[in-house]
């Protein structure tokens, strides 16, 4: 089989059937419909909506066509059938991502296609084939830590004062990885294991003096979060089960995904015991969709991490979140002021993500003598940076280590 | 709850207080000003010397400093404390480290109690803080025994799931039944046939010597390949005429492979019921939005979802019917609690509302059935329920 696709003629002759399906659509029959359809950008609903859509088609005529790649049209279904799918997508999508066009009443959206700058194209959308995992070995040994980690902040803001640098944490930028690895990295099972390959290394690394150095911009300042997949958590000590000491307040925090921190069957044990060694657990990736899947008040974490979206605005998710106990909430991914003042609205206290690294660079600008010399995004980068280079040209490096200054009294 | 209320005092104290003396030292660095610093680490000392009374004791005797005009002090979160003086405060804090030394055996008191001076000794203040920031337990953590297993790499799970595409699998399929089953043995049916396949016994023989729990993700990806070559067996007009009901495990992904959109597309209408679509707590978490997808599909086809949960940890975290499951599988194991401990009535106490909807699996010993009956469940798998005749 060849690829004729792209070769003149035959595009000729599919824009001719296109043009034609779209005005067989136009004639002067009553009771059809055609359906229109928003199937988002997730590969996994295109290709269901696709077999939907292709499945009222061959049994009952009508075209599949491309408007733009989030803008879909079935050109012609009889009425009945027409309804049914537009029920059956819009219980899958939402029922704003699907519109019935009733035939011939609405041919005027149809003709416009015809004459639109931009033709539609005739829709296919190929079934997933499985990525071979083939050179991911050798992709990972490549990688450099410090070209997707970064140095990041916690910081606690309350009563309208200052933010206060609370906690480090040491994490991947969300798309460093993905960037790296490619098209490798369109499989989830193979993300994961890279992700899990590099919390090693990470692991490892701060083991080792220079190389931690490298990575935190010398020592660090304060407990730090660190992303591990749950194979990494410390083993349990003979002793370290023996809780009837008091427990140290934790310097480092294992931070688990929730999917990760469900699969340990005895974490509530496991934590007490971590306590002992003054390691703490956080569990990340709480998101809107997540918090209407679970019981927060089940999972047994020193800090539960909120991704933070407007979707956490819906009384689903406020309803999950009032039996948690605000003081254990931190809110990452703020990317402006509204985040933090939906989290401050809801009592949370700690704050992390892209708008808090802003904040962090300015008030440390504000405390640096050579601060005329850089560019805020220039600070900010350097703060953020896990490698010497990504440092250099900073002119006050003590200011720069210590991430947040406060004003000894 | 008021943002009114909010204070620093929420916050929480020893992180505070690690962020405070780094910037205290660094300060006092930066301006090459004379600081006098005292530590007490309890991290150095011996375990039992860390609590109970002498280390109470310890405490006391540290108290004053946190009194005493030119001496500020902190506390870490490992629990050391550190106290750093003007040069004019040396007489208080030199008595107060005798007092502390005295305390202790001289050999632990050389390891946890000392005096530093800025700014010549900053690197030993830094790295002794940093020890107490908790890197010697990152250190600790990371003395993980090599496997006694191979560990899987890509190119052996790559020629596995090359193996996979032709093996015959039926071999690896578990079938088992699920059963109503009353104490008193009265009323006992039928519901529904559980076929699943053992990883494990894939796993023997397409990757011979390895250890595929060390590479979680690829077993994961394994699974999915099973899930599609399963599916579309299932997918042949004589198999889809005669189904009974059937509970098949499957990846959230699978849901979305071109093997159950066919499969989807041929079975009448009438059997999709009998499909009941088992998904793993860890899988529908790792991806929420694609379940919540997956779970709109599925409702609106007609098919049944039942969440798996491989612990009851797991169980307890997933609210399996607020998350839209029509039944819930609890695989028994000898780690759960004994049928009349108070774990176990915690345990019910959550599934209460959903006793009903759960399957015990792994019901292998007398054990596993004396607990479900006492949580309220009455659907069973496992070995004991093989040997049941349902009346129907």
């Amino acid at each position: 089989m060849s690829n004729s696709r792209s070769s003149p003629p035959n595009l000729q002759v599919s824009q001719t059937s296109l043009q034609d399906a779209l005005r067989r659509a136009l004639r002067d029959e009553g009771g059809r419909a055609a359906v229109r359809v928003a199937p988002g950008a997730r590969p996994e609903a295109q290709r269901l909506v696709f077999a939907l859509l292709r499945e009222a088609s061959d049994v009952k005529g009508g075209s599949l066509l491309e408007i733009t790649p989030d803008d879909w049209l079935l050109t012609e279904l009889p009425s009945f059938e027409a309804g049914k799918l537009q029920a059956l997508l819009g219980k899958i999508l939402g029922e704003g991502s699907v519109k019935l066009l009733p035939l011939p009443a609405s041919k005027n959206v149809l003709a416009g296609l015809l004459h639109a700058s931009r033709l539609p194209q005739f829709l296919e959308v190929p079934a997933a084939e499985l990525v071979s995992p083939l050179g991911l070995d050798a992709r990972l040994d490549k990688i450099n830590l410090a070209q997707i980690y970064r140095r990041q902040n916690i910081v606690g803001i309350a009563d309208g004062r200052l933010p206060r640098l609370v906690f480090q944490r040491l994490a991947r930028e969300r798309s460093g990885l993905q960037q790296i690895l490619g098209s490798l990295a369109e499989d989830r099972a193979l993300l994961r294991h890279a992700e899990a390959q590099i919390q090693k290394r990470v692991l490892e690394a701060l083991g080792d003096e220079a190389a931690r150095k490298s990575l935190m911009g010398g020592g660090p300042i304060a407990p730090l979060f660190l992303d591990l997949p749950p194979e990494l958590l410390p083993a349990m000590s003979p002793e370290a089960n023996d809780t009837s000491f008091p427990a140290a307040t934790p310097a480092l925090y294992a931070t688990l995904t929730l999917h990760d921190a469900i699969s340990i069957s005895n974490l509530a044990s496991r934590r007490e015991a971590l306590h002992q060694e003054a390691w703490g657990i956080a569990i990340s990736g709480l998101s809107a969709s997540a918090l209407s899947l679970v019981d927060m008040d089940a999972l047994p974490a020193d800090w539960l991490i909120l991704d933070w979206s407007p979707a956490l605005e819906d009384t689903q998710a406020l309803k999950a979140l009032r039996r948690v106990d605000r003081a254990r909430l931190i809110l990452d991914g703020c990317n402006g002021e509204a985040a933090l003042t939906w989290g401050l609205s809801q009592g949370i206290h700690l704050f992390c993500g892209p708008w808090i690294e802003d904040v962090v660079a300015a008030s440390r600008m504000e405390h640096c003598s050579e601060a005329e010399l850089c560019l805020r995004s220039e600070c900010r980068a350097r703060g953020l940076a896990t490698s010497p280079s990504g440092r250099l040209g900073c002119h006050k490096p003590l200011l720069l280590e210590a991430v947040l200054p406060e004003r000894s009294s | 709850m008021s943002s009114a209320k909010l204070n620093t005092a929420t916050l929480p104290a020893e992180a505070l207080g690690a962020v405070a003396l780094s910037n205290a030292i660094r300060d006092a660095v930066a301006l090459g000003e004379e600081r006098l610093v005292l530590m007490l680490r309890f991290s150095a000392l011996p375990r039992a010397r860390r609590f109970g009374t002498r280390a109470e004791l310890l405490r006391e005797a540290w108290e004053p400093l946190n009194s005493t005009a030119r001496v500020r002090g902190f506390k870490l979160p490992g629990g050391d404390l550190v106290a750093i003086g003007l040069p004019n405060a040396s007489d208080v804090l030199e008595h107060q480290r005798k007092i502390l030394f005295s305390m202790l055996e001289p050999e632990e008191a050389e390891k946890a109690v000392y005096m530093l001076r800025l700014p010549q000794q900053a690197a030993a203040v830094m790295a002794a803080v940093e020890d107490s920031l908790g890197m010697v337990a990152a250190m600790r953590a990371m003395t993980l025994e090599a496997p006694e297993n191979r560990v899987v790499d890509t190119a052996a799970l790559a020629s596995a799931e090359r193996g996979l595409t032709t093996a015959d699998l039926s071999i690896f399929f578990r079938r088992q039944k699920v059963c109503w089953l009353e104490p008193g043995g009265q009323n006992t049916k039928l519901f529904w046939e559980d076929r699943r396949a053992a990883l494990s016994e894939v796993c023997e023989r397409l990757l011979p010597g390895c250890d595929i729990s060390l590479t979680p993700a690829f077993a994961q990806r394994l699974m999915q390949s099973i899930d599609r070559r399963q599916l579309s067996d299932i997918a042949r007009p004589a198999e889809l005429r005669d189904m009974r009901t059937l509970a098949l495990p499957l990846r959230v992904e699978s849901i979305f492979s071109a093997e159950f959109l066919r499969l989807d597309s041929i079975i009448p209408q009438s059997q999709r019921q009998k499909l009941i679509l088992g998904l793993d707590a860890e899988d529908v978490l790792a991806e929420p939005d694609l379940f919540l997808l997956a779970r709109h599909f599925a409702k609106a086809r007609g098919y049944r979802l039942m969440l798996e949960a491989a612990s009851p940890f797991a169980a307890t975290v997933v609210s399996s019917l607020r998350s839209g499951f029509d039944f819930l599988r609890l695989k028994w194991s000898e780690e759960f609690p004994g049928a009349d401990s108070a774990a176990t009535a915690e345990l019910s106490k959550k599934l209460a509302q959903a006793a009903e909807h759960v399957v015990l699996a792994g019901a292998d010993r007398p054990a596993a059935i004396a607990w479900g009956w006492e949580a309220g469940i009455r659907m069973f798998q496992g070995r004991l329920i093989e040997s049941q005749r349902p009346a129907s």
